[in-house]
């Protein structure tokens, strides 16, 4: 009978010290965030670690798309890349891990997005620029997203727990870009919150690229005009090759030219640019660590490197000779190599540049006007006396080219892509160039002389979302050809 | 009694001293209520008795009723006395025992409280030529019998022995002596000089009468009503292990023992009864003298145990309530015994250790040939000229494996010592463990020392403490499973034959430049070898203390705590090594675990004529904190640094940690209850309230039930010739798995580092988990078993049928990747696992030559009867390199973890791999996959012999598994052909040509549409020849030397032979066993593992 007694004691004691039941993590619950400007801003920041990371924008996104373009060559696992039919598996999960690196980025916004407002300690002016940084991330992904996949599941703050979501169409997953991109070229302030976070003109930097996608040139060339007349950027001067390294240099803080980059550094460890370990070979002084000189191309057997000027600066700057079994003309690219790093590379990753602006604008100038003049032309210029040494405002009749030379809009639009071609080597967005103007079948079959298959134009839906997501169907909603 | 003065809550505490308050707490109300019920009881000095025709054992219950003594006494002994007329009032209690005791040859004594009935001393009254003699009865190990029963036979003439072991009996010239003692066997000796006798009494073993460990308490062997296998000492020490559980391998049926791979310390898998979860471990849970342990039990050595119990079904199981779903393994270490003397007991052993096979892969000229005949299927110019493959055709070529791999030795030392006297018992023991592994510069090194110590402090208080002190040192080479030969095992796999490892100035090849072809992921082998470091260095302190208080015979209390501290340190650091790019990496983990246990439990045992019961009750309370903290640094001036200053790194990495803590809250509580020591019933509860889960879920009830029908004491088989002993048993209960972490339900957010202008900034977000309220797993078992013995015992019979069902499977499900969660966890289904156990023992001789054979045999039968939604589970996806999916598949009516893919029904007509379109669609997809095979085995079995004849012992232990299928993914290298990877010799013999086009491998192309299919599916099943030793027992007896008890020398081998259709090094393999650590899978898959070994032992034994 005691022992009965002393139990049910003990239990009425333990009930009431349940209490040692309860979890108590050294960690922070999402419920108590997003409530001060701090709170949110680390909220915001980490929406930009997902696309750093060195299997997405840190490094193999741009082995991808630069190895697609007519001047590049594969090697390794990336050698089907330029085979052009599709990818293969390694290079399906490579893609599918971009996926969902993209998209856990996008939910890392649509947090911002749907929680910012009801935060309690916060300044409505400072919701109103956090959202806008947000929606700008999510605006600049989704375009990524849909230049490489077509329509993609449209997630937003609404929307984000559902489990089956089906595709959107490619013209809503645009549209909804210009949604976040209108609104946050209102709301984002003149100046970064920090280097490297958007401003503004990097909300209308990005507009001018989604227009020019949409083949709305009017609408683009206005865009890229307001950047230009806030005379907030100019380009680097360069006179000698090693100049360049003043925009893509490890040891670059900020430049004039910079309008939205993805910023890394050396230290602390594992925040580098992992792209350069990509692009040398070992020993060749451009990557200590060493590399995996994933692509290369060749000086004399590429149709389209062979035809490059080797006065352009840019030739210099951008290749070295390096032999490793494949012939003497074996080239490897530099346009991002930091030689005194032992880790990662100190280079930040410039996704949007003064001189992406103006050669959009030279394009979009002469496509709105149905023919080029001599606006698009000089603004054309200004990239290519760089490009040879000169002061870029100052007209020099030694390398300027003629407006009478390229009257027609075919030809001045050719120029401008060649250019474009030449000023983006290795920065892996020459592709997107070629897909934008329905060029990259003919252009490979040109320059490499391999028929391209249609499926090679999109990337696959990955396995690791149509195996949960009830609203893909892995067979009829997959892209052509998977 | 003043309850409320305890239980009042002190306010503002800090929360530890409010815990160590509470247990006090309950220390003080146990103490306090069992001293209450010892006075109340009280001693009454008369005895007032009136009966007619009354048995003498009736007499003494009587008086233990009234007086509160305890009598002591031997069936035997009473069974001689015919019943008797009593009728006292008021008597002392010396009075009336000479009145019962009168005409008997009986005596008594008085200690205490305790009256002990023994055989009065026969005195020399007789005329005939009846002699004195003496003798001393001791046990085989040498020990004194103190108290065993010494008769005459035929006559009611007998006595007990000494403490020293030692007696007097005068016995008529050839009378036979009947000598028993509980637990040994009987035996009876001639008289015929009248020299002093040495008896030796052997320990009974598989007798119903042992002694058994079971969940808070220890149960004779025929009391029971679960299904328990037990693994004893010597069965343990027969081989060496690195970790003790691997003894568990073929030695009790329903369990599987599997070795994740063959790395010194390497993980061990032990499933019991198939696997239940698919989230939560599947590990059994370790109970160490009664400390419920997280994890394996790797901090023993073999030679620390003295017993293993598997207990497999629920009524046993089920008193661990949330735990016990797997089963439970309790270990029981050495502890001392009372004992005349002081014993030593020391063994060593050495071994050599060597790969029980080599891969036959490539030679150079292979090599380059295959991979000529690649560039030519793929329209590219030829790799190698003829002159190099000319070259190739003389060089004998770099054997890889052999520069990786090579004998190594092992060597296992161990001594005990034990003794005790009547209050005081110890046991000290030390051991080394020293493994090197066969993969060069890996080892294993394992110290320890343990104390065990029981010391009665009164008749009512006793004290047991005991400790365990190890130190693991382990260098590690382990394969990380390595795409492409990006590691270890897979580059001494995948190296090229044609290549040296050191270039002409001895320097360090770097084989991704070596060919402008080759896998830029492909390592130098020998690197992580040389240049590499990565050891561990373990301390595991596991200490349990108990308080035990026997107030009055038939109640006990227990009052336990135990502390188990762990602190790992693992130092890694990569040398300054130019081919590398290395600049110097260093890296330090540091990870601490301690767990704390109080336990309280009430045990009150009362025989009441037919009737005997058993209750136990208490409470216990468990934590765990676990916390890591990580170092890194990049970039030192010298090597020499090593790991001792991550601050002088160039690039100092972001340092982490973690803390996590989880709390287990129990009551437990169990009532056994026999019936004319016939029907035994077993009830018993557990409520366990648990941290992990959300708040209106967090507490769990187990309850159990059991009756066993010992038919064998029915009088239609007492006495039986043929049949001895006969035990039937059912049960039915309920036991869980802590499936989930600590804050798996909570929305927790984790920082992480991004950069902006040139500094560190610290983001937050969550996780890729996303949280979900969650229920507790729950396991309902029934069984059902049959326990015969045959012929005295010459064959032991044991059968066992059960079926489990596990409710409220937890699971991670994983979601659309576009959700940005990548997994959540949900309760998912229920499965199921069917079985039948037979264990079989056979005294085959015994005579001169002694011959047991001990064999087991189990079939599981798994399946998974519903999932959410209906919805499939699928493995891990897996990457080669050229595959990349997932294997292992979970559906509804199919077993856990079938292999799921595609059939490959041979070559196209260009010697592509072809697949069966098996939904008639016209092309290759996803709706084209099927069941091709299956992990769980159909049966597992074991065979254990000892042959011994004089002083010789061979023993023979052989293990397998039949019907189980592996997955044999090293083979995915061979389909991955664009990548200069060395391939088994077998790939350049017998591959796909326009003119042989029916090979075992299809054209050598790089673009082979290669998926995961029946082509990697192999047969797993094997017998293997565990162990085979040869023991000599020197004849130390005719020494004469009293210090020497025993010695005996061995030889041995381990993994001698394996016989087995299985290609890759060893069927014994799950090399994704560990994978991700808690989902376990991803079954039955090989790639790329740290081979397995064979060794050759040589050793003494030997006892002081």
């Amino acid at each position: 009978m005691k022992n009965i007694l002393s139990f049910f004691l003990v239990a009425v004691l333990f009930s009431s010290c349940s209490s040692v039941l309860e979890e108590k993590p050294q960690s922070i619950a999402a419920e108590n965030f997003y409530n001060t400007a701090g709170e949110v801003q680390a909220g915001l920041n980490a929406i930009y670690k997902p696309i750093r990371q060195g299997g997405s924008m840190g490094a193999l996104y741009q082995c991808q798309t630069e190895i697609y373009a007519e001047y590049m060559y594969g090697r390794g696992s990336h050698a089907p890349l330029n085979d052009y039919q599709g990818l293969d598996n390694t290079n399906i999960t490579r893609v599918g891990d971009m996926w969902a690196n993209f998209y856990e980025a996008i939910r890392n916004a649509n947090l911002v997005i749907q929680k910012t407002p009801t935060g309690s300690k916060i300044t409505e002016a400072d919701v109103t620029r956090f959202v806008a940084e947000a929606r700008f991330m999510r605006a600049l992904i989704y375009f990524h997203l849909v230049r490489n996949w077509g329509g993609v599941p449209l997630r937003t703050e609404a929307n984000m727990t559902v489990q089956d979501l089906a595709r959107s169409s490619a013209q809503d997953v645009y549209n909804f870009i210009l949604d976040d991109l209108t609104f946050a070229q209102t709301n984002l302030p003149e100046t970064p919150r920090l280097a490297g976070a958007p401003n503004k003109w990097a909300a209308k930097t990005v507009l001018a690229d989604v227009y020019m996608n949409l083949h709305d040139y009017p609408k683009a060339r206005d865009a890229a005009k307001e950047v230009i007349n806030s005379n907030k950027f100019n380009l680097v001067p360069v006179v000698v090759a090693d100049d360049f390294d003043k925009i893509f240099g490890p040891d670059v803080q900020s430049s004039s030219e910079e309008i939205f980059y993805l910023k890394f550094s050396r230290t602390p460890a594992d925040q580098g640019f992992s792209f350069p370990m990509y692009a040398h070979y070992p020993n060749s002084g451009y990557y200590p660590p060493g590399g995996y000189y994933t692509f290369y191309s060749d000086a004399v057997n590429n149709k389209f490197v062979s035809q490059w000027d080797r006065n352009d600066l840019r030739y210099t700057f951008n290749w070295y000779s390096q032999t490793f079994g494949l012939g003497n003309s074996t080239i490897l690219n530099k346009k991002f190599s930091d030689r005194a790093t032992t880790t990662a590379g100190g280079n930040d990753y410039p996704m949007y540049r003064y001189a992406d602006v103006l050669l959009f604008y030279a394009e979009c100038q002469a496509r709105a006007a149905g023919q080029p003049d001599a606006d698009a032309m000089e603004t054309l210029n200004k990239i290519h006396r760089r490009a040879y040494g000169k002061p870029a405002a100052t007209p020099d009749a030694s390398v300027d080219f003629k407006l009478s030379d390229y009257a027609s809009l075919d030809a001045f639009v050719n120029l401008v892509v060649r250019e474009r071609t030449y000023e983006d080597c290795g920065e892996g967005k020459h592709w997107h160039d070629l897909k934008r103007l329905g060029t990259a079948k003919q252009v490979i079959k040109d320059m490499k002389n391999i028929n391209m298959a249609d499926k090679h134009l999109l990337w696959p839906i990955p396995t690791i979302e149509y195996n949960y997501n009830k609203a893909i169907d892995p067979v009829k909603d997959q892209n052509p050809g998977y | 009694m003043n309850f409320k003065a305890i239980l009042r809550h002190t306010a503002h505490q800090p929360l530890w001293l409010h815990k160590t308050f509470l247990v006090m707490k309950f220390a003080a109300i146990i103490i306090c209520t069992a001293c209450l019920q010892v006075s109340a009881t009280g001693y009454g000095q008369e005895i007032t008795l009136s009966k007619k025709k009354v048995l003498l054992e009736k007499v003494f219950r009587a008086i233990e009723k009234q007086t509160g003594y305890a009598f002591f006494f031997d069936h035997q002994q009473l069974d001689l006395a015919p019943p008797i007329d009593i009728d006292v009032k008021e008597a002392p209690l010396s009075i009336v025992m000479e009145y019962c005791l009168k005409d008997l040859p009986l005596t008594y004594t008085q200690v205490g409280k305790n009256i002990v009935i023994s055989f009065r001393p026969t005195v020399s009254n007789h005329a005939d030529a009846s002699q004195e003699i003496t003798g001393k009865v001791s046990g085989d190990d040498g020990s004194p019998l103190p108290g065993a029963t010494v008769v005459v036979k035929g006559s009611k003439a007998g006595t007990l022995t000494s403490a020293d072991g030692t007696f007097h009996l005068n016995v008529p010239p050839g009378g036979v002596l009947q000598i028993s003692y509980l637990g040994y066997e009987s035996k009876e000796v001639t008289v015929t000089g009248n020299g002093p006798l040495n008896i030796v009494l052997k320990m009974a073993v598989n007798k119903s009468s042992e002694v058994v460990v079971i969940g808070y308490g220890v149960a004779k062997k025929s009391d029971l009503t679960g299904s328990i296998s037990q693994i004893r000492s010597e069965d343990i020490s027969v081989q060496p292990l690195n970790n003790a559980m691997q003894a568990l391998a073929g030695r009790a049926p329903g369990v599987q023992v599997m070795q994740d791979n063959g790395a010194p310390g390497g993980k061990i898998n032990v499933r019991i009864r198939g696997v239940n979860s698919i989230l939560g471990s599947n590990e059994p849970l370790y109970v160490i003298d009664g400390f419920p342990f997280t994890g394996s039990p790797d901090f023993l050595q073999a030679s620390d145990i003295a017993s293993m119990e598997i207990l497999k079904d629920a009524s046993s199981t089920a008193i661990y309530g949330s735990r016990g779903a797997n089963g439970i393994v309790m270990i029981t270490t050495k502890a001392g015994k009372k004992k005349e003397g002081t014993t030593v007991d020391f063994s060593t052993g050495y071994s050599v250790q060597s790969v029980t096979k080599k891969m036959r892969l490539m030679s150079p000229l292979q090599y380059a040939t295959l991979y000529n005949e690649q560039a030519k299927n793929d329209n590219v110019a030829a790799y190698f000229s003829q002159q190099q493959l000319d070259s190739f055709a003389v060089m004998k070529g770099t054997d890889w494996q052999d520069l990786v791999m090579h004998n190594a030795a092992l060597s296992n030392t161990a001594v005990t010592v034990s003794g005790g006297n009547d209050k005081t018992r110890f046991s000290i023991g030390a051991g080394a463990y020293l493994q090197d592994g066969i993969v060069r510069n890996s080892n294993y090194k394992r110290y320890s020392v343990r104390a065990a110590i029981d010391h009665d402090i009164s008749k009512i208080f006793s004290l047991s403490y005991n400790a365990t002190l190890t130190k693991i040192d382990s260098r590690v080479q382990n394969s990380s499973l390595g795409n492409r030969g990006s590691d270890l095992i897979s580059a001494m796999l995948m190296a090229p034959p044609t290549l040296s490892p050191y270039l002409s100035d001895g320097s360090y090849r770097r084989l991704t430049t070596a060919y402008p072809f080759i896998s830029n992921a492909i390592i130098n082998p020998m690197i992580p070898i040389n240049e590499v470091s990565d050891r561990l260095k373990a301390n595991r302190v596991f200490s349990n203390a108990a308080l035990t208080i026997r107030p009055f015979e038939d109640l006990t209390i227990r009052i336990s705590g135990g502390i188990n501290n762990q602190d790992d340190r693992r130092d890694i650091y990569n040398n300054i090594e130019p081919s590398t790019n290395s600049v110097g990496k260093a890296t330090v983990n540091t990870a601490q675990t301690q767990s704390l246990l109080n336990e309280n439990v009430i045990n009150y045992t009362k025989k009441l004529g037919q009737h005997a019961i058993n209750a136990m009750a208490g409470f216990t309370y468990q934590d765990n904190v676990a916390t890591t903290m990580i170092g890194s640094g990049i970039g030192f001036l010298s090597d020499k640094v090593n790991t001792g200053s991550l601050g002088s790194a160039a690039t100092p990495g972001v340092p982490t940690s973690s803390y996590e803590k989880w709390t287990l809250l129990s009551y437990i509580g169990r009532l056994n209850y026999t019936l004319r020591d016939k029907y035994l019933f077993t009830v018993s509860i557990r409520r366990d309230g648990s941290s992990r889960y959300s708040k209106d879920n967090k507490w769990g009830n187990f309850p159990s039930a059991a009756f066993a029908w010992r038919a064998s004491e029915e009088p239609f088989l007492k006495g039986s010739r043929v049949i001895n002993d006969l035990k039937i048993r059912t049960s039915y209960g309920a036991s869980g798995s802590t499936a989930i972490k600590p804050y798996q339900t909570l929305n927790l957010l984790q920082p992480g580092t991004t950069i902006f202008g040139d500094a560190a900034y610290t983001g937050y977000a969550p996780g890729t988990s996303l949280p979900n309220t969650l229920k507790w797993e729950t396991t309902n078992q029934a069984d059902f078993g049959i326990d015969v013995a045959f012929f005295r015992d010459k064959l032991r019979l044991t059968a066992d049928f059960y079926q489990k069902r596990t409710k409220n499977l937890l699971n991670t499900v994983q979601l659309p990747a576009s959700m940005g969660y990548r997994t959540t966890v949900q309760n998912v289904g229920e499965m199921e696992n069917r079985g039948m156990e037979y264990a079989i023992d056979v005294k085959v001789m015994d005579k001169a030559v002694k011959w047991d054979v001990g064999a087991n045999i189990s079939f599981n039968r798994n399946k998974v009867v519903k999932l959410y939604n209906g919805q499939d589970i699928y493995g891990n996806t897996l990457y080669t390199g050229s595959l990349n999916d997932y294997v292992n598949l979970l559906r509804e009516g199919q077993p856990f973890g079938i292999f799921y893919g595609y059939v490959e029904k041979g070559y196209t007509s260009t010697g592509n791999l072809e697949y069966e379109d098996l939904n008639k669609d016209g092309k290759i997809s996803a709706a084209d996959k099927t069941y091709i095979g299956n992990p769980n085995p159909d049966f597992t079995y074991g065979i254990n012999s000892v042959t011994s004849y004089k002083g010789f012992e061979l023993s023979l232990f052989i293990q397998g598994s039949q019907g189980n299928d592996i997955f044999n993914l090293n083979k995915a290298a061979a389909l991955d052909l664009g990548m200069g990877l060395n391939l088994p010799a077998e790939v350049a013999e017998n591959h796909w040509t326009p003119e042989h086009t029916d090979a075992k491998y299809p054209k050598i192309t790089r673009s082979l549409a290669a998926n995961m299919s029946t082509r990697f599916v192999e047969n797993g099943s094997y017998l293997k020849i565990k162990n085979i030793q040869l023991a000599y027992n020197l004849p130390i007896e005719k020494l004469h030397q009293k210090w020497f008890r025993k010695a005996q020398v061995y030889v041995s081998v381990q993994n001698m032979i394996t016989f087995t259709k299985y290609s890759w090094y060893d069927p014994e393999i799950n090399a994704f066993g560990s994978y991700g650590s808690d989902n376990s899978l991803n079954q039955g898959i090989d790639y790329a593992t740290y081979p397995i070994s064979k060794s050759f032992t040589v050793g003494i034994r030997c006892g002081f």
